[in-house]
C-alpha cells in the first residue's frame, strides 16, 4: 500500500458525516412511517443475495481502501450486481416506490445511495484517502440500510 | 497569491454580508406587516397598503397573514441571519483570526455563495407566483404544508434545501480551515473565542443541517411525487404515513439552529468584553468548555418543542433535564462574562455598547426559557406570545446586536471604512430600548393569554380586548425599532460613500485580522493580553499582538 496524500481527510470525513446525517434522518422517517402505518407486508428477497451483497460491498471497500483498485472494482461490479438481482427480485413481488410511504421513503434512500456510488466510482483510481473513505462509507451504509430498511 | 487567496475569502464574506442585509430589510418589512395587524386588525395598512395587497384595499387578509408570518420567520433565519451571521463573518474572521492564508476551500466557498443567492431568488420568487407564497407557518409542519395548494409553498421548501446546502458547504469550509490552516503557533488554546464559537457553529451545522436537508427532501417528494411521508387519516389514500415524524425531524435541526445562531455571538461577546475592559477573558477554558457543552447539549434537548404533541410522559422528563442541563454552561458563560467586566477598565466603545445590550437581553431571554423548558409551565406557556418573546430575545435581539456589534468592530476590514460611532453609539441605545419593548411586550402579552399565532387575536376571546392597547404600543415601539435601523442604514451609507478611513487597529486589540496576511506568520501568544502600569508605558500600548515576539512585559531576562 502506498501512503496517499492525506490534506483532505478531514474535509473528507466532515462531509462523509453530512451525508451520514442525511441518510439517518430519512432512515429515521422510515422507521416511525412504518411504526405509523403499520403496513404488513414484510419482504426482503433472497436472504442469501442480501448477505453476499453485503459481503460483496465490505470487501470492495476493504481493497479499495488497500489501494487494489482493480480487485475493488469487480467486487463493487459483483456488489451492484447482487442488488441489482435482488431488486429486480423485489420489484417482481410487487414492490413500488408509490406502495406506501415506507416505500417512497426507501426509495429515496436508494436513490440517494445510488447517486454517491455513482460518485463514488468517479473516484475509483483516486489515490487520495477521501475517496478511500467515501467507498467504506458506502460499504457501511449499505449494511445499515440492508439491515433496517428492506421490511416495508 | 497569498494576498489574492486572503482577498477571495473577503470577497465572498461581502457578498454573504450584502445578500444577508437585503433580506434583513425584507424580514423586518414582514414583521411590521404583522404588527400592524395586531394593532389595527383588518384595517388598510398605511403607505404602502394598496401596492401590497391590491385586491383588499390595502388590508391583510387571513390568507396573506399567514404567508407573513411564514415568511417573516424564514427570511430572518435562513436567509438573513445566517447569511450575515454565519457566511460573512466565518467566511472571512476564521481565516483571518488564524492567521490562515485563505479558507481551505475557496472554490466550495463560492459555491456556496451561489447555492445561498439561488436560495434566496428561489424564495422571492415563491412571493411572485400564483396563490402566493407559503402560508403553512414557518416551522413547515404537514399536513398544511403539503396539501397548501399553489408553486409558492413548494418553492420555499425548496429554497430552504438550498440554502441549508450553502451552510453546510460553509461548515465544511470552517471546520478543515480550523483544523488545518491555522498560522504555526496557533494552537487550540490561543483561538480567539469569536473562533471558538464560529467553530462550534459549523460543528453544529454539519451535524444538523443535512436533517433539514433531508426533510425538505422528503417533504419535496409529498408535494412533487405525491408520496405521503408525512400525510395520515383521511388526508391519506395509500395508508399515509406520520406527521408527527416531520415535527421530530423538523426539531432535531431546529433546536440546535438556535445554537448555531446565537454560538457565533458568545464568541464575538466573549472577545469584545476582554478587548473593551482591556483584560484576558475570564477563565478562557471554562468559556470553550461552555460553549463546547453546550454543542453537545444541542441535539439532546428538541423534545421540549413537542412537548404539548402527547409524547409520553418520560421522554418529557427526559428532554426537560436536559433542557434545564443547558443553563448550567450557559450560566457560567454568563459570569465569565460578568468576571472579565469585574474590575476592568471599561471601554464604552460602539461595539461594546451594543455587547452590553446583548448581555442583557441574553439574560431576559435565557431566564424566560427555563419556563419554557419545564414541562409544566410550558404547556400553559406553550401557544402564547410568551414563547415568540422569549426567541425573538434570545434568537433576535441578541443575535442582531451581536452582528451589528461585529460590523461596527469589523467594517474597516469587512467593509473598507469605518462606521460613524456618534451614530452607532444612537443607534446602540435606541436599538436596545426598542428591542425590550417588542420583545417584552410580546412576554407580557403571553403571559396575559394571547395566542401566538391568530389574525385577529381580540375576536378569540373577550378577555384578550384588554390586550388591544397594549399590543398597539408593542407595535409602535416596533414601528419606532424599524426607524432607528435607519440610523445604522444611514451610517453605512455615510461612511461608503465617504470612505472614512480607519486608523491601523483602531481599536487596539492584538488579534491577528488587523495585520495584513503574512505568510511567515508566528503565533506566540492568547488573543487578548494587555499591558498595564511601566509595562504600558514603556510599550507605549496597552495590547499585545498575538505574533508579538518579545513582549515588554513578559519577557523574563528583562526583570
Amino acid at each position: 500500500m502506498t501512503e496517499a496524500p492525506k490534506e483532505d481527510a478531514p474535509g473528507a470525513a466532515v462531509l462523509l458525516g453530512i451525508s451520514a446525517m442525511i441518510f439517518a434522518a430519512l432512515l429515521f422517517a422510515l422507521a416511525m412511517v412504518r411504526a405509523r402505518a403499520s403496513v404488513g407486508t414484510t419482504f426482503q428477497g433472497d436472504a442469501l443475495l442480501g448477505w453476499s451483497a453485503r459481503l460483496a460491498v465490505v470487501i470492495a471497500a476493504a481493497l479499495r481502501w488497500f489501494d487494489l483498485r482493480l480487485l475493488a472494482a469487480a467486487s463493487g461490479a459483483t456488489f451492484l450486481a447482487l442488488v441489482g438481482l435482488r431488486g429486480w427480485q423485489i420489484a417482481s413481488a410487487g414492490f413500488h416506490p408509490t406502495d406506501s410511504s415506507a416505500a417512497a421513503v426507501l426509495s429515496i434512500v436508494l436513490g440517494l445511495y445510488a447517486l454517491h456510488l455513482a460518485v463514488a466510482a468517479v473516484g475509483l483510481f483516486s489515490r487520495r484517502i477521501g475517496w478511500r473513505l467515501l467507498w467504506v462509507f458506502l460499504a457501511v451504509v449499505w449494511v445499515v440500510i440492508d439491515g433496517t430498511a428492506f421490511v416495508w | 497569491v497569498a494576498v489574492a487567496r486572503a482577498l477571495s475569502h473577503l470577497r465572498v464574506a461581502r457578498v454573504y454580508l450584502w445578500a444577508g442585509l437585503v433580506y434583513l430589510a425584507i424580514g423586518g418589512g414582514l414583521a411590521l406587516l404583522i404588527r400592524w395587524q395586531w394593532a389595527y386588525p383588518g384595517k388598510p395598512v398605511p403607505l404602502f397598503g394598496g401596492l401590497l395587497f391590491p385586491y383588499t384595499q390595502g388590508a391583510i387578509t387571513p390568507d396573506s397573514y399567514q404567508a407573513l408570518f411564514t415568511m417573516h420567520g424564514l427570511v430572518m433565519i435562513f436567509f438573513a441571519v445566517t447569511p450575515i451571521l454565519i457566511g460573512a463573518l466565518s467566511h472571512w474572521l476564521v481565516p483571518a483570526m488564524i492567521g490562515a492564508r485563505g479558507l481551505a476551500y475557496p472554490r466550495a466557498a463560492w459555491v456556496g455563495v451561489v447555492f445561498l443567492l439561488a436560495a434566496q431568488a428561489v424564495a422571492l420568487a415563491s412571493f411572485f407566483v400564483e396563490l402566493g407564497t407559503a402560508r403553512s407557518g414557518w416551522t413547515l409542519y404537514p399536513p398544511l404544508s403539503t396539501i397548501a395548494p399553489g408553486h409558492g409553498q413548494t418553492l420555499v421548501v425548496a429554497a430552504l434545501g438550498l440554502a441549508s446546502i450553502s451552510t453546510v458547504i460553509g461548515a465544511v469550509n470552517v471546520l478543515v480551515t480550523v483544523i488545518r490552516r491555522r498560522a504555526p503557533g496557533m494552537t487550540w488554546g490561543r483561538l480567539p473565542l469569536t473562533v471558538w464559537g464560529l467553530f462550534f457553529t459549523a460543528v453544529l451545522n454539519a451535524a444538523f443541517t443535512p436533517v433539514l436537508i433531508a426533510t425538505a427532501l422528503l417533504l419535496l417528494s409529498d408535494r412533487l411525487l405525491g408520496t405521503e411521508v408525512f400525510l395520515a387519516g383521511a388526508l391519506a389514500q395509500r395508508g399515509g404515513g406520520d406527521p408527527f415524524a416531520f415535527q421530530h425531524l423538523f426539531w432535531i435541526f431546529g433546536h440546535p439552529e438556535v445554537y448555531i445562531l446565537i454560538l457565533p455571538v458568545w464568541g464575538v461577546v466573549s472577545d469584545f468584553v476582554a478587548f473593551f475592559t482591556r483584560r484576558a477573558a475570564f477563565w478562557y477554558r471554562g468559556t470553550v468548555g461552555s460553549m463546547l457543552a453546550v454543542t453537545l447539549l444541542a441535539g439532546l434537548v428538541y423534545g421540549h418543542h413537542i412537548f404539548t404533541t402527547g409524547i409520553a410522559p418520560m421522554l418529557g422528563a427526559v428532554f426537560e433535564t436536559l433542557t434545564l442541563a443547558i443553563s448550567i454552561p450557559s450560566t457560567i458563560l454568563f459570569g465569565n462574562w460578568l468576571m472579565t467586566l469585574w474590575q476592568g477598565r471599561v471601554r464604552l466603545t460602539v461595539p461594546m455598547l451594543y455587547v452590553t445590550g446583548v448581555l442583557l437581553v441574553f439574560a431576559a431571554g435565557g431566564l424566560t426559557g427555563l419556563y419554557l423548558g419545564a414541562v409544566a409551565t410550558d404547556i400553559v406557556l406553550h401557544d402564547t406570545l410568551f414563547v415568540v418573546g422569549h426567541f425573538h430575545l434570545t434568537m433576535a435581539a441578541a443575535t442582531f446586536l451581536g452582528i451589528f456589534a461585529a460590523l461596527h468592530h469589523w467594517a474597516p476590514k469587512l467593509l473598507g471604512c469605518r462606521l460613524g460611532d456618534r451614530l452607532g453609539a444612537w443607534h446602540a441605545v435606541l436599538t436596545l430600548l426598542g428591542l425590550f419593548l417588542v420583545f417584552g411586550g410580546l412576554i407580557v402579552a403571553g403571559l396575559q393569554g394571547q395566542h401566538r399565532r391568530l389574525y385577529d387575536p381580540f375576536v378569540a376571546s373577550v378577555e384578550h380586548l384588554a390586550n388591544r392597547s397594549a399590543n398597539r404600543h408593542t407595535s409602535f415601539s416596533a414601528f419606532g425599532l424599524a426607524t432607528v435601523q435607519l440610523l445604522f442604514v444611514l451610517n453605512l451609507i455615510h461612511s461608503l460613500l465617504t470612505r472614512r478611513v480607519a486608523v491601523e487597529n483602531p481599536w487596539q486589540v492584538g488579534t491577528l485580522e488587523w495585520k495584513e496576511p503574512d505568510l511567515e506568520q508566528q503565533v506566540m501568544r492568547g488573543p487578548h493580553e494587555f499591558l498595564s502600569g511601566d509595562d504600558e508605558k514603556s510599550a507605549g500600548k496597552d495590547y499585545l499582538d498575538q505574533g508579538e515576539a518579545c513582549p515588554q512585559k513578559s519577557a523574563p531576562d528583562a526583570k
